[in-house]
């Protein structure tokens, strides 16, 4: 079998890639929060806690929402394709997301790195 | 392909519902991610900023709901993308045991945190 690396083909695989690496970020996001219920000294003595300001942890979350914005937009552009006949323009609905998506980066970005 | 007549997701429902729960989640996770980490306050994330608005009911009704959804929309993705690699039905059912495993720890660590929090003080 062959993949055909057309624009429905490269948000497809998108949309796998980010949907597992934001299951991954979910499950350590579950586990370092679940040390709220260790009360106040646990939770902010806590490795990844104090990780969060540092500016590695900065980049990583740029990663993630990155992965976020894509995710979604992308899963519009799906519902449109599924209930709404957007399957006649579904590559120029994957344009459509990526645009919107990158101006949402940006404006998210800008708070983040402003903070390194 | 024999293998695909064997254990399937359970038909059209869970597609169905990756969709709601998208929807959904596209709200919800904007909410949570905006709130959560662009109104950080100065000196970085404390115990007593998450836990105060973990104490209001609306609040705790929230972050169970997005919970619930991110542990059903991303478990059930992860099935999906497994159903299209892995053919052999012992090893779907034992993924999907696990799955089913991992999701109740999910909830149960996600809900023994978000309940109590900022009720007991």
């Amino acid at each position: 079998m062959r993949y055909r690396w057309d624009i429905g083909f490269i948000a497809w695989l998108l949309m796998r890639i980010s949907g597992v690496l934001i299951v991954l970020f979910l499950l350590m996001h579950l586990f370092v929060l679940s040390h709220l219920g260790l009360g106040k000294e646990a939770f902010e003595g806590f490795f990844f806690v104090k990780m969060a300001e540092k500016p590695l942890n900065k980049l990583l979350e740029l990663g993630l929402i990155g992965c976020l914005i894509f995710h979604g937009l992308n899963g519009i552009r799906i519902c449109l394709v599924d209930f709404a006949g957007g399957v006649f323009v579904q590559k120029k609905l994957f344009w459509a997301a990526v645009g919107v998506g990158l101006v949402i980066f940006v404006v998210a970005a800008v708070p983040i790195l402003s903070h390194l | 392909m024999r293998g695909n007549q064997g254990i399937q997701s359970g038909g059209a429902i869970h597609w169905f519902l990756q969709r709601v729960t998208g929807i959904c989640l596209v709200i919800v996770v904007a909410v949570h991610t905006i709130l959560a980490h662009y109104t950080v306050p100065e000196g970085g994330l404390s115990y007593e900023w998450v836990a105060h608005r973990l104490g209001q009911p609306l609040w705790k009704l929230f972050y169970i709901f997005l919970l619930f959804l991110c542990v059903y929309h991303g478990l059930n993705g992860i099935w999906i993308i497994v159903q299209d690699y892995v053919h052999k039905d012992g090893w779907r059912v034992a993924i999907f045991g696990a799955l089913i495993m991992l999701g109740v720890l999910m909830l149960s660590i996600g809900l023994l945190t978000i309940v109590p929090l900022g009720i007991r003080g």
